[in-house]
């Protein structure tokens, strides 16, 4: 996939994937992972971003195995910057593909 | 890479955020790749989806409003770099950077200064030469005074050359510093009113003191009643002039704290904990307000 494409929507991935459940960092690239292909280079100063502009909290939680693990929350104002961007991405993705049916007939 | 060298190059690229701040970053990446290995998979390559360093650490300082490709773009060496460049980042940057412009301009004056020194027997020798063969014309007497009028010539024009280059040197010299004056004029102006606050306060011990000895030998019967007028006069002004001082240095000073309060604020981009304390709700509220905002706007 385009690398352009990706950075676009990368940040609306990672937000819409703790904001029904608190995740640490590992778990976050797994998930994101699944829908599109990046590496850890790229994710995690996007969370550090996102929780440095207080989308984002963290916190170290316990783990049953090796070390606690910082978990990600997501703040009011992260749902909202999601919320957001969610509602961007829809018009922008109908627009364009309404565009290229448009150019295909 | 192994874990250890990875951890190296991260903690160098890093090394302007707070310590507890590189720590906790460093912590993640270690974990996350533990739990890589833990899958199966080789220290080197559980690195190796890490990407490009350089890229991942200007990530990372990108997210602290700090422009990743001048910190991070390499190592160790620079750290006298940046030293200089945070010691000056106590004036603007701006200033700096004239301030370089400025010792730049003057190492070049400098060099252009001994440069043209160095040339100037080779162009003598060359203007000499030039004129050799009309020498032998002109006969003994006429090539010394001719001898003599070169040198003189090149002399004047080094001379004019020298002068008016410093000329136009010490006026942009004079500029900047104006320049810098105004800037600084503040804080400046503070430091000169305090060191003249102290001088004048001394003046008013010691003139309180030649007034006491005065009046005493006045009262004593001797003709000093001009001398204690004086002196008393002299500690009226100065303690005038002291309070005066004091006054406005105080005034000043609060100033001072209020403008540095709001730097500060200005500062907490860089990752600091204070931020966290006085500004984690405000975007929420921020927003918050938008919402409502557009919600009465859709209604």
């Amino acid at each position: 996939m385009n690398a352009q494409f990706k950075k676009g929507v990368l940040e609306l991935i990672v937000l819409k994937s703790v904001v029904n459940k608190d995740m640490y960092g590992y778990e976050l690239v797994e998930e994101v992972s699944k829908v599109v292909d990046v590496n850890e280079g790229t994710i995690y100063p996007l969370l550090k971003r996102l929780t440095n502009d207080h989308h984002f909290e963290t916190y170290l939680k316990e783990s049953t195995e090796g070390p606690p693990r910082k978990y990600y929350h997501i703040t009011a104002s992260g749902i909202l910057y999601e919320e957001n961007l969610e509602e961007e991405w829809v018009e922008f993705a109908s627009k364009v593909s309404g565009f290229l049916k448009e150019k295909k007939k | 890479m192994k874990k250890q060298e990875f951890i190296d190059i991260i903690r160098t690229n890093l090394r302007v955020l707070e310590d507890r701040e590189i720590d906790d970053i460093v912590a993640e990446y270690e974990q996350h790749i533990d739990m890589k290995m833990a899958t199966g998979l080789s220290e080197e390559a559980a690195i190796e989806d890490f990407g490009d360093l350089t890229e991942l650490t200007a990530g990372i300082l990108e997210a602290y409003h700090v422009k990743g490709s001048v910190v991070s773009s390499d190592s160790i060496n620079e750290s006298k770099e940046t030293e200089k460049g945070e010691s000056a980042g106590i004036l603007s940057d701006e200033t700096a950077q004239k301030a370089s412009a400025i010792m730049k301009k003057a190492g070049n004056f400098a060099k252009g200064f001994v440069k043209g020194i160095l040339k100037l027997p080779e162009k003598y020798i060359r203007e000499l030469k030039k004129d050799e063969a009309t020498n032998n014309k002109r006969g003994f007497i006429g090539s010394v005074v001719h001898f003599f009028k070169k040198t003189v010539s090149i002399l004047f024009r080094f001379t004019f050359k020298f002068i008016r280059k410093t000329f136009t040197f010490g006026v942009k010299c004079f500029i900047w510093l104006i320049n810098f004056c105004k800037k600084y004029c503040k804080l400046a102006g503070k430091v000169v009113l305090a060191f003249v606050g102290v001088f004048v306060g001394m003046l008013a011990l010691i003139s309180i003191g030649g007034m006491g000895f005065s009046a005493v030998l006045l009262i004593l019967g001797y003709p000093m009643i001009g001398v204690t007028v004086i002196s008393a006069g002299t500690t009226l002004i100065c303690l005038g002039c002291v309070i005066t001082i004091f006054a406005v240095l105080f005034g000043r000073k609060t100033d001072n704290k209020r403008a540095g309060m709001s730097d500060q604020g200005s500062d907490l981009s860089v990752g600091d904990e204070k931020m966290e304390k006085d500004d984690i709700y405000f975007p929420e509220v921020k927003h918050n307000y938008i919402k409502v905002k557009e919600g009465i706007a859709h209604a």
